[in-house]
C-alpha cells in the first residue's frame, strides 16, 4: 500500500467513519451518477422519437463486438489519457491547464515536420525524433505559460487557452504554407516517412505501438506520484501550499514544471496522433480531445490510477457514438450530453452522499 | 485562571451623567456569545459629542467585537443601542450608516482599479452622474480636515496612509457623526500617525464624535480625551485624560497580570494539578549556558509585512546554544514577521540571520532546513500541516529528500510508516491511525505532531510563536518539556508570545518587541509585570 491520494476533498469527514459510510461516500456518488445520467439521457433520446435501450445498447457493446471497434477504442484512449494526465498533473498543485489541445496540435505540427524533412531516415532514428519533437513542442508551449505563470504571476488558465489559438494558426501555416498537401482534399500537411509511422501491434486492424507508450507513462504517473520525492512535493504543495513552503519546498517552482509535464504529455499525444494514426497533422485533428481530457482528468478526481480507466469509459462511449448515429440514427452529440450529465451528476451526489455518510458516521 | 479579575479601578473613574441633550451614543448590556466563547458580557459605553474616546484592552478584550456590533456586523444577543437618546435597532452597516455611524476597520475594504472618488461614493446609491459633484465635495472635507488625497487618483496607487484617509473621508462624506477606527495607526509611519491625529482634531471640533480602538499607550493618551478600558468582553473603566498618565493606563491594562504575579507562577498556570509531568523550575540561572558563544545572530534585520510596510525594524538578537530567549510584546507588532524571517520562509529586506556563523539570508527556505533551523508556527492549522494528507505524509514532510527515507531514488513507505509509528507513540499524537487525516486531528494533538517533525531534524536552532495558544494544559505543558528538551540539547531557542505567564516559565532572558522594535530588554528574575506591561504598550524605557 502506498500513500492516499491527496485530492480527495474530505479533509472534514468524521476522524472515524464506519465502513458504511466508507462504501457510501466512495461507491454511491459514481453509481448514482451514471445512472441518473443514463436516465436523463434516455429521456431526451425518447422525446427526440428513438429508442433508448437501442441508442444505448450500440453505445456499450460496439466497442466489443468487432475487433474493429476495439481498437478504434484503444486508439482513442491514447490521446485521451494522455491529455487527462496533462490536466491533473498541474491540478495537482490546484494549476488549470487548459492548453492541452493547443499543446497537442504543436506537438503534432513539430512531429509532422521532423517526419516530412526526415523522411528517408530508418524507423530506429527517424521514429525517436519524431516523438522527441513532439514532446519538446508541448514542453515549450506549456512552458511560454508556465514562465509567464512563474515570473509574471500571468493566470495559466488565459494563457494556456489563448495559446490553443496561436496554435491553430501554426498549424495551418504548417499545413498550408510550408509542408501543404493540396491533394489530401482537406488542411494537411504532407505525409510523413514510413520511418516516422509507428508499428502495429495484434490485428488485424491492430493498434498503433503508442498505446505501449501512453500506457508505460500512465504507469510512470503513478509511480512518480506516490513513491517519489517530486511527486510527494506536488502533492504536499496542492494540498496546503503554506504549509509546503514552510517545509522548505519550492511551491511556485513545483507548479511550473508541473505545467511543463502536462505539456510534455499534450505533444506527446499529438506525435502519437501523426506517427500511429493520421501519418499527417490535419487540422481539426484535436476533436474534442481537450474537453474530454478534463472531463476525465475530473471524474477521476485526479487520480493517476483512476485516469486510464475513465479514459478508457469516456472512449467506449466516444466510439458508440458514430455507431448508434449510423444505426439508430441518435446524433452522436448525444454521447458528450451523456459525459457531461456524469460530471454533473459527480459534483450533485458528492454532496448528496456526504450528507448521507454524515448520518450514517 | 483568570478568576479574580474585579480589581479597585472600577470604582475610581466612571465620570457623572453629564446634563444637557442625549449623548449621540449610549451602549448598555451588550452580550455576544460565539458559540461557548463570550465575547460581550453585559458591556457598556457611551460617547459624548465631539470626543476622541479611546477603547483599549488586550486581545479578546471586546473591543473590536463591540463596536462591529455598533457597526451591525454582529447581531448581539441582548443589550440596547441608543443614538441621540433613541432606541436604534442597527441589523448591518447600511442601518448604521443611516445612523449616522461610519466605521473603518484595521484592514482597509477598497476597490483597489478605483478611483479614489468612485470609491467614496461606492455604495452611496448615488449615480455615476454625479462624481464630479462628488469630487468637489471630497475635496472640500480634505481641505477643511488635512485630509490630503486627489479624488481622481487610483486607490492602489496610493499609500496606506492616504487609503485610509480616503476610507475616513467615506464615512465624513456620508454625513456620519460617530466614526470608529480599529486600530488605524498599525500600519502608518509616525508623520502619518501625526497628520491623523490633526484630521482627528479638526474632525471633533465640529462636533463629530469619535471611536478609537487602539493598545498603543501613548498613542491613546496623545489624542483621546476619554479612555475606556475592555477586558473580558466588559468595559472595566473609564478614565479622563487628566486623571491617569501613561504608566498608571499601562497599568489598568495589564493589571491583572500583575495580580497574578505574586503568586508562584507555576501554581498560577495550574501546571502542579495536571499531575503526570511537574516541570522542574530551572533553578535560577544555569551557569553552563552563560558564556557560550551565539549560535544564532540577528542584525539589523528589516522585514516587509504582507502590505509591503518594514514590519520589523532593524531588530539584533544574540541566542547562544542552550538558551531560551524570549520575545515579549502584543499581537501585530511585527511578531509574525519576525518569526517567519528566522525561519527563513519570509525574505528579509535586510540584514542578516547567521546561524553557527552562517548569514542564511537570502537563500531558500530548504537550506534554513539543512541549517538546523525548525520552526513552530503559530497557525497550526494554515501552517503546519497538510489537513487533508494523513498524519505520516505530515511526519515526512520536509524530509521527503532525507536519504534515510528513500531508497533506490524512491520514497521508502516501509520505513516512513515505521517511522511515523515510532513517533506518533512517542510523541503521545492521539490519532485513529497513520493514515488518518491530520486536520481532523485535536489542536494539542496536531501541535505535537508539528514539534515531532520539528525535533526529528535535530535542530540546532527552534523557533516558536504562540506555541501553547488554544491548548489544554497538558498539551501546553507537554510543548514546554520539549522547549526545555531542545534547550538542554544545546539548541538555540526563540520564544516569541503573547502569554508573558508563558515566557516567565520558559525564557532565559527577554526582549519586548514594539512596533517592530526591540523595545527593552530583561534577563530572567529581573522584571515586573508592570515594567514589561509598559514596554510592550509601547511607553519607552525613557518615558
Amino acid at each position: 500500500m502506498s500513500a492516499p491520494v491527496l485530492t480527495e476533498p474530505d479533509a472534514l469527514a468524521p476522524a472515524r467513519p464506519s465502513m458504511a459510510a466508507r462504501v457510501i461516500r466512495g461507491v454511491l456518488p459514481y453509481v448514482l451518477a451514471l445512472v441518473l445520467a443514463f436516465v436523463v439521457a434516455g429521456i431526451v433520446i425518447a422525446a427526440l422519437g428513438y429508442d433508448p435501450i437501442e441508442a444505448f445498447r450500440t453505445i456499450l457493446t460496439t466497442s466489443f463486438k468487432t475487433g474493429f471497434g476495439f481498437t478504434e477504442t484503444l486508439t482513442k484512449w491514447v490521446p485521451l489519457t494522455l491529455l487527462a494526465l496533462g490536466f491533473t498533473i498541474p491540478l495537482a498543485v490546484g494549476r488549470f491547464n487548459i492548453g492541452g489541445e493547443g499543446q497537442l496540435l504543436v506537438g503534432a505540427t513539430a512531429a509532422a515536420g521532423v517526419g516530412i524533412v526526415y523522411a528517408d531516415l530508418p524507423s530506429a532514428v527517424l521514429l525517436p525524433m519524431v516523438i522527441v519533437a513532439g514532446v519538446l513542442a508541448g514542453v515549450v508551449w506549456a512552458g511560454i505559460a508556465a514562465l509567464l505563470m512563474g515570473r509574471f504571476h500571468v493566470n495559466e488558465i488565459l494563457s494556456t487557452v489563448l495559446l490553443n489559438f496561436v496554435s491553430f494558426q501554426v498549424l495551418d501555416y504548417a499545413a498550408t504554407e510550408v509542408w501543404s498537401d493540396p491533394a489530401a482534399g482537406v488542411a494537411a500537411t504532407q505525409g510523413v516517412g514510413e520511418g516516422a509511422e509507428l508499428p502495429t501491434i495484434g490485428g488485424p486492424p491492430g493498434v498503433h505501438a503508442g498505446l505501449l507508450l501512453a500506457g508505460a507513462v500512465a504507469l510512470a504517473t503513478i509511480l512518480v506520484t506516490r513513491r517519489t520525492s517530486a511527486g510527494f512535493e506536488l502533492r504536499a504543495a496542492g494540498t496546503n501550499p503554506r504549509a509546503a513552503a514552510i517545509n522548505g519546498i519550492r511551491v511556485e517552482r513545483v507548479a511550473v514544471i508541473a505545467l511543463i509535464v502536462g505539456g510534455a504529455l499534450g505533444g506527446l499525444a499529438g506525435a502519437l496522433e501523426v506517427s500511429g494514426v493520421h501519418g499527417r497533422a490535419i487540422e481539426g485533428m484535436q476533436t474534442n480531445f481537450l474537453l474530454l481530457g478534463i472531463i476525465i482528468g475530473l471524474i477521476a478526481r485526479g487520480s493517476a490510477v483512476w485516469v486510464p480507466v475513465v479514459a478508457f469509459g469516456i472512449a467506449i462511449l466516444e466510439v458508440g457514438a458514430s455507431s448508434m448515429q449510423r444505426t439508430v440514427g441518435v446524433p452522436a452529440e448525444m454521447v458528450l450530453i451523456i459525459e457531461a450529465l456524469i460530471l454533473i451528476f459527480l459534483l450533485l451526489s458528492d454532496v448528496i452522499a456526504g450528507r448521507l455518510a454524515r448520518r450514517v458516521a | 485562571m483568570t478568576a479574580g479579575h474585579t480589581t479597585g479601578h472600577s470604582s475610581e473613574s466612571v465620570p457623572g451623567p453629564v446634563p444637557g441633550p442625549a449623548r449621540p451614543l449610549t451602549m448598555a448590556g451588550v452580550s455576544k456569545s460565539f458559540g461557548s466563547v463570550h465575547a460581550l458580557v453585559e458591556a457598556d459605553f457611551e460617547l459624548a459629542a465631539g470626543e476622541v474616546h479611546g477603547l483599549v484592552g488586550g486581545n479578546g478584550a471586546g473591543k473590536t467585537t463591540l463596536m462591529n456590533v455598533l457597526y451591525g456586523l454582529y447581531r448581539p444577543d441582548s443589550g440596547e443601542i441608543r443614538v441621540d437618546g433613541r432606541e436604534a435597532h442597527i441589523r448591518s452597516p447600511r442601518d448604521a450608516i443611516e445612523h449616522g455611524i461610519g466605521m473603518v476597520h484595521q484592514h482597509l475594504l477598497q476597490v483597489s482599479t478605483y478611483s479614489v472618488v468612485e470609491n467614496v461614493v461606492l455604495g452611496t446609491g448615488k449615480d455615476a452622474g454625479g462624481l464630479r459633484d462628488a469630487a468637489r465635495r471630497i475635496t472640500e472635507l480634505s481641505d477643511q480636515f488635512g485630509l490630503a488625497v486627489d479624488p481622481r487618483a487610483r486607490t492602489d496607487r496610493l499609500s496606506v496612509g492616504a487609503r485610509q484617509r480616503v476610507e475616513i473621508l467615506k464615512v465624513l462624506y456620508r454625513g456620519a457623526r460617530i466614526l470608529i477606527l480599529d486600530e488605524p495607526t498599525s500600519s502608518l509611519t509616525p508623520q502619518e500617525v501625526d497628520d491623523l491625529f490633526a484630521s482627528l482634531r479638526g474632525i471633533v471640533a465640529e462636533g463629530t464624535s469619535v471611536v478609537f480602538i487602539s493598545h498603543k499607550v501613548r498613542e491613546v493618551m496623545a489624542i483621546c480625551g476619554r479612555i475606556s478600558v475592555m477586558r473580558d468582553g466588559r468595559r472595566l473603566t473609564t478614565v479622563h485624560r487628566s486623571e491617569t498618565d501613561a504608566t498608571g493606563l499601562a497599568s489598568l491594562m495589564v493589571g491583572e497580570l500583575a495580580a497574578e504575579q505574586s503568586s508562584d507562577v507555576a501554581a498560577a498556570l495550574g501546571l502542579a494539578a495536571v499531575g503526570e509531568v511537574v516541570p522542574e523550575e530551572p533553578a535560577a540561572p544555569v551557569p553552563a549556558r552563560a558564556g557560550g558563544p551565539a549560535r544564532l545572530t540577528v542584525s539589523d534585520l528589516v522585514v516587509p509585512s504582507d502590505q509591503g510596510v518594514a514590519a520589523v525594524r532593524g531588530v539584533d538578537l544574540a541566542v547562544r546554544a542552550g538558551e531560551v530567549l524570549g520575545v515579549a510584546g502584543v499581537a501585530g507588532n511585527g511578531q509574525v514577521e519576525l518569526a517567519e524571517a528566522l525561519a527563513g520562509v519570509r525574505p528579509a529586506q535586510s540584514g542578516s540571520v547567521r546561524v553557527d556563523g552562517t548569514d542564511l539570508v537570502g537563500r531558500q527556505t530548504r537550506h534554513w532546513l539543512t541549517a538546523g533551523v525548525a520552526y513552530v508556527p503559530e497557525d497550526r492549522h494554515r501552517d503546519g500541516i497538510l489537513g487533508a494528507a494523513s498524519v505520516t505524509d505530515n511526519l515526512l514532510l520536509g524530509a521527503q529528500r532525507s536519504s534515510a527515507y528513500r531508497r533506490g531514488g524512491l520514497i521508502d513507505w516501509r520505513r516512513v510508516r515505521e517511522h511515523a509509528r515510532t513517533t506518533i507513540e512517542t510523541y503521545s499524537i492521539k490519532t485513529p491511525g497513520p493514515d488518518a487525516p491530520a486536520g481532523n486531528l485535536s489542536g494539542g494533538n496536531i501541535q505535537r505532531l508539528v514539534l515531532a517533525r520539528a525535533f526529528d531534524r535535530e535542530p540546532t536552532v527552534l523557533v516558536l510563536q504562540n506555541p501553547t495558544r488554544g491548548l489544554d494544559l497538558r498539551s501546553a505543558q507537554f510543548v514546554y518539556d520539549r522547549v526545555h528538551e531542545a534547550r538542554d540539547r544545546g539548541c538555540a531557542v526563540v520564544l516569541i508570545s503573547e502569554d508573558l505567564d508563558e515566557l516567565s516559565l520558559l525564557a532565559d532572558r527577554m526582549v519586548v518587541l514594539y512596533s517592530g522594535e526591540v523595545v527593552g530588554e530583561r534577563a530572567r528574575g529581573d522584571y515586573d509585570a508592570y515594567e514589561l506591561g509598559r514596554l510592550m504598550a509601547g511607553v519607552r524605557e525613557d518615558a
